[in-house]
């Protein structure tokens, strides 16, 4: 299915990000709430999850989904780490995990001083090799999709970081519920937004894996269905993160651009494509893409 | 009987909710709101040093709490649609959700039985559960009861047809199941695992109640308390000074009120 995209609140710059004649095609449906969507640049294929129903999806170059794992820790967010193994924000298994390339999973962060983590939600790999991630409460919450252990024992709700060398810090830990998380193309900034406030917030990068203190760079706008999820940043520094609607567009000065009006509830979108220039999104129950005006900050 | 009430918690931020006595001390549940709705906690009041402590953080909005006969508090939490087990080593876990393939709608208030089994009712609620909302809340507002068969939990429905029920409680002899909604209070026979019998025993809109060892009913009229016959008759009514009531417990030989501007308050007599 292919329908043209709808946008509304569309800034002069929106066009030149997403064609006014712009198809959004439907490429795959069933999930029950899929997100962590991901490319890899390595062979061409495709990564998402269906949280609720316990998998994560694949699609090779060319050919249709297939299951590559259930079930799966209700896993959510995916990307890749430097050397292409899959790294997966594990949701209910309150862990982070990867792929080894014999396809065990190795657990890289489960307790910070001593204590467990709550439930990672999505993740994002920095080109010095540090992996972020921000951890949510929502698998000891969230009905549907729960962790078996449902205490919070932090007290704290925040980003964290895993060194190069494999330490775990939580550079962030003020807010509330972090969700969706992208470095600005030249890594200077880290965005992360929260669910609760629907906010994006945005913190500068120390060289010592610290981050400054918090600026707000932009109140999500609408009352329609949708909150701040999924967030990813293009090569001139656009922000693209769910919302109220559908997909929010705002330029690097954190002003709204547009909005995209996808049909479902939105739960995130990754760049993607050889050229970079495909957006695919999640809904809850489905999978779209659209090619886009601006290439998508890649992914390692 | 007259009670000289003094407040003795509070205010937290949040109404307080839930009451159970662990035999030395009062629990109490504080149900924060908005986006920190979460960070809603469990508090223990100690009579003897006059001081309360944080029993368990993090709650979700988990309102009336209980004890099992296997000494672990047992929460009914609201925003996250399911009963919880407080389990003594400081986690928390899942009981059943489930009935007919379809999650029940948002658990106010339960009581555990001398067989471990949990009751409950739940309510059709305009409050925000918590993630994403791909399970619609159903029309039916209901009673429930959780069993264990083996290790898993298994949830049935017992009867219907309630309008947001606020307060459930058992007679001490668990032959009688009492139930307060918005249409007043009414009491159910137990049969053979079943309710039948079902009758109204009062039309006021009450919240808490909870039952004396002589059958008597004692329940939060808002500013009043009022004590009840088995039968529904009231006994007594106390003028309650701490404002608009929630939920009331005996601990000891005292009677503690929690209240929707988040205080404990505590009477003697």
């Amino acid at each position: 299915m292919t329908q043209k995209v709808e946008t509304d609140r569309a800034a002069p710059g929106l066009a030149r990000l997403i064609a006014r004649e712009s198809q959004l095609e439907r490429i795959h449906e069933g999930m029950s709430f899929g997100e962590g969507p991901v490319w890899n640049r390595r062979d061409g294929s495709f990564w998402w999850v269906d949280i609720v129903g316990d998998t994560i999806w694949r699609r090779p170059r060319g050919g249709t989904a297939e299951v590559f794992m259930r079930p799966s820790t209700h896993a959510n967010g995916l990307t890749f780490d430097r050397e292409g193994r899959l790294l997966v924000a594990g949701w209910a298994s309150r862990s982070v995990w990867r792929i080894e390339p014999d396809g065990r999973r190795y657990t890289l962060a489960s307790e910070f001083g001593g204590r467990k983590i709550n439930s990672p939600n999505d993740i994002v790999v920095q080109s010095n090799g540090a992996i972020w991630f921000t951890d949510s409460p929502g698998a000891l919450y969230n009905p549907g999709m729960e962790a078996e252990d449902l205490q919070q024992y932090l007290d704290f709700q925040g980003v964290f970081r895993i060194g190069p060398e494999g330490s775990l810090t939580a550079p962030i830990r003020d807010t509330v519920y972090p969700n969706g998380l992208a470095f600005t193309p030249d890594e200077k900034t880290l965005y992360v937004n929260d669910s609760r406030l629907n906010e994006i917030r945005a913190y500068d990068m120390r060289a010592d894996g610290t981050c400054g203190p918090m600026r707000l760079f932009h109140k999500l706008e609408g009352t329609e269905p949708g909150i701040a999820d999924g967030m990813k940043v293009d090569r001139e520094g656009n922000v693209y993160c769910t919302g109220p609607a559908g997909v929010h567009v705002i330029g690097p000065d954190g002003k709204l651009l547009g909005r995209l009006l996808i049909p479902d509830h939105c739960t995130n979108m990754a760049f993607g494509d050889d050229d970079w220039r495909s957006l695919y999104i999640t809904t809850y129950h489905a999978l779209y893409r659209l090619r886009v005006g601006v290439p998508g900050v890649e992914v390692w | 009987m007259a009670w000289r009430f003094e407040r003795v918690a509070g205010p937290f931020e949040g109404p307080a909710a839930g009451l159970a006595w662990d035999g030395a001390g009062m629990l109490f549940s504080i149900l924060s709101q908005g986006p920190r709705a979460g960070e809603g906690r469990i508090l223990r009041f100690d009579p003897k040093l006059g001081e309360t402590s944080v029993f368990r953080p993090f709650t979700n909005r988990t309102s009336g709490i209980a004890f099992g006969r296997d000494g672990a508090l047992y929460g009914a939490q609201e925003l996250s649609r399911r009963i919880v087990r407080f389990d003594p080593d400081g986690s928390a876990s899942l009981l059943a959700t489930h009935v007919d393939g379809r999650m029940h709608n948002l658990p106010t208030s339960l009581a555990l039985d001398s067989r471990g089994r949990v009751w409950f009712c739940d309510s059709k609620s305009p409050l925000r559960t918590s993630g994403p909302l791909i399970y619609p809340q159903g029309d039916l507002q209901s009673i429930f009861i959780l069993h264990k068969n083996n290790d898993t939990w298994v949830l049935r429905r017992l009867a219907s047809a309630l309008d947001t029920p606020r307060a459930i409680a058992l007679s001490p002899d668990e032959h009688t199941l009492y139930v307060a909604d918005r249409q007043g209070l009414h009491a159910f026979t137990i049969s053979d695992d079943t309710l039948d019998a079902r009758r109204r025993l009062s039309e006021r809109a009450l919240t808490g109640l909870n039952v004396r060892h002589d059958g008597c009913i004692l329940a939060c009229a808002g500013t009043s308390l009022l004590l009840l016959e088995a039968s529904g008759a009231v006994r007594e009514t106390w003028p309650f000074p701490g404002g608009e009531s929630v939920n009331c417990a005996f601990g000891g030989q005292d009677l503690y009120v929690t209240t929707t501007a988040g205080e404990l308050w505590r009477g003697r007599s």
